[in-house]
């Protein structure tokens, strides 16, 4: 799993590629944590080459959420899976943030 | 690799090229589905099987090589010709370096293009046919014990992986769907069942969080336990069935099922989303033992 990390002015884009399992959800976690110290409002994840997501690294995200968008952020799964996106809408979490297919 | 392998997918941002080539090969008993866009070709190799690919090299979204070196960052083994104008040594011995099956150049000829199918499809079954068929079995299965100081997902997806793919025609969809409910039974046997972890120690940072395993896996008490894992192919039923029993106290898995069962509503609390999702992406979820199993059947499609 591999997650790359880009800024540009006030915006920010993780995009994931491989297995989100139990195993690396810490990796995500550091890299969500490493966004919520800096004073970025947006936050886009791109999940499309993400095969799969465990429900550990779900947790991650939603910590991260209810946290970013405390101090005012604003996130948006710009592109994902078919697997994530029906995971997303099976959970609701697309009534917290936007998720796009791709 | 279907058994007939007459799954084609033809990739070209040119509609006219698409258009011959699906009348071409139709009329030739192939099964062609076409697209015009790499990404959505990768979506579409994630929801079904294809023998083949037909990939022109210069696709608007994603260069044709680039294509084929994500398909084998994928693992995905499927057969892929390429289109080409031209071909320069370097793209060539890439292409080579990265499995391509064979060259097609422009102007198509139709005779050469089924000639190069039908070589890679006769090399492509010869290949199958030394490996097991799942066709001679009524049932298989793998199963393993698993000692908790050297739990990891990352052999289990190693070893399961090969498995299925042995047996059967998954699409990268299914495959990684089991493996989300793999991950999920084991993730739970392994952080409930064995080490007894409380809500907030889960939500620990990892640092903090590995300390505490580390810990628990000094008692012998916990070091002791077990977690037993099996996966199921039954033919006759065509359904996947994958175990996980551990030797933790168990849980009280009723009032869990029932939330489940109910439905779904957003669940911001750090509880109860893997077994939500184990229950949606499985036909039946069944714990007995007092919470220390749990069996999940999947039906494949035919």
């Amino acid at each position: 799993m591999e997650i790359d990390m880009k800024v540009t002015d006030n915006r920010v884009l993780l995009t994931v590629r491989g297995s989100l399992n139990s195993d690396n959800a810490p990796k995500l976690q550091e890299k969500l944590n490493e966004v919520l110290k800096t004073d970025i409002k947006y936050l886009d994840i791109d999940f499309f080459e993400c095969d799969n997501i465990c429900s550990t690294a779900i947790g991650k995200l939603l910590l991260f959420y209810k946290d970013f968008i405390s101090k005012g952020g604003e996130m948006e799964v710009i592109r994902c899976s078919t697997t994530i996106y029906e995971l997303f809408n099976m959970l609701k979490l697309n009534q917290l943030f936007t998720v796009n297919l791709g | 690799m279907t058994e007939q392998f007459n799954r084609i997918l033809v990739v070209d941002d040119n509609p006219e090229i698409l258009k011959d080539l699906s009348t071409l090969l139709a009329l030739h008993q192939y099964q062609v589905d076409t697209t015009t866009s790499g990404y959505e070709a990768i979506r579409k190799l994630k929801k079904l099987c294809y023998d083949l690919v037909i990939c022109d090299i210069e696709i608007p979204d994603i260069n044709g090589l680039d294509f084929l070196e994500k398909l084998r960052q994928y693992n995905w083994s499927q057969e892929v010709i390429l289109i080409t104008g031209y071909l320069e040594r370097d793209y060539y011995s890439r292409a080579i370096r990265l499995g391509a099956a064979d060259f097609i150049s422009k102007p198509i000829d139709s005779k050469q293009l089924l000639k190069s199918i039908e070589a890679v499809k006769q090399r492509s079954l010869l290949k199958h046919n030394h490996s097991v068929s799942f066709e001679a079995f009524e049932e298989a299965q793998i199963s393993y014990v698993i000692d908790p100081i050297k739990f990891s997902h990352k052999t289990i997806n190693q070893i399961m992986n090969p498995f299925l793919s042995k047996y059967l025609d998954l699409s990268q969809d299914t495959l990684n769907e089991l493996l989300i409910c793999a991950d999920e039974m084991l993730t739970n046997a392994y952080f409930h069942g064995i080490l007894e972890l409380t809500k907030e120690e889960r939500a620990l940072e990892y640092s903090q969080l590995k300390e505490i395993i580390v810990q628990k896996l000094n008692h012998p008490s916990i070091s002791s336990r077990r977690i037993r894992f099996a996966i199921v192919i039954n033919k006759e039923e065509n359904s996947i069935r994958m175990t996980v029993e551990d030797d933790g106290n168990g849980f009280d898995y009723t009032n869990y099922l029932q939330q489940v069962t109910e439905p779904t509503s957003l669940n911001l609390d750090c509880y109860g989303r893997g077994l939500t999702m184990l229950y949606h992406l499985s036909d039946s979820l069944v714990y007995s033992n007092g919470g220390r199993k749990v069996e999940i059947t999947r039906k494949l499609s035919s």
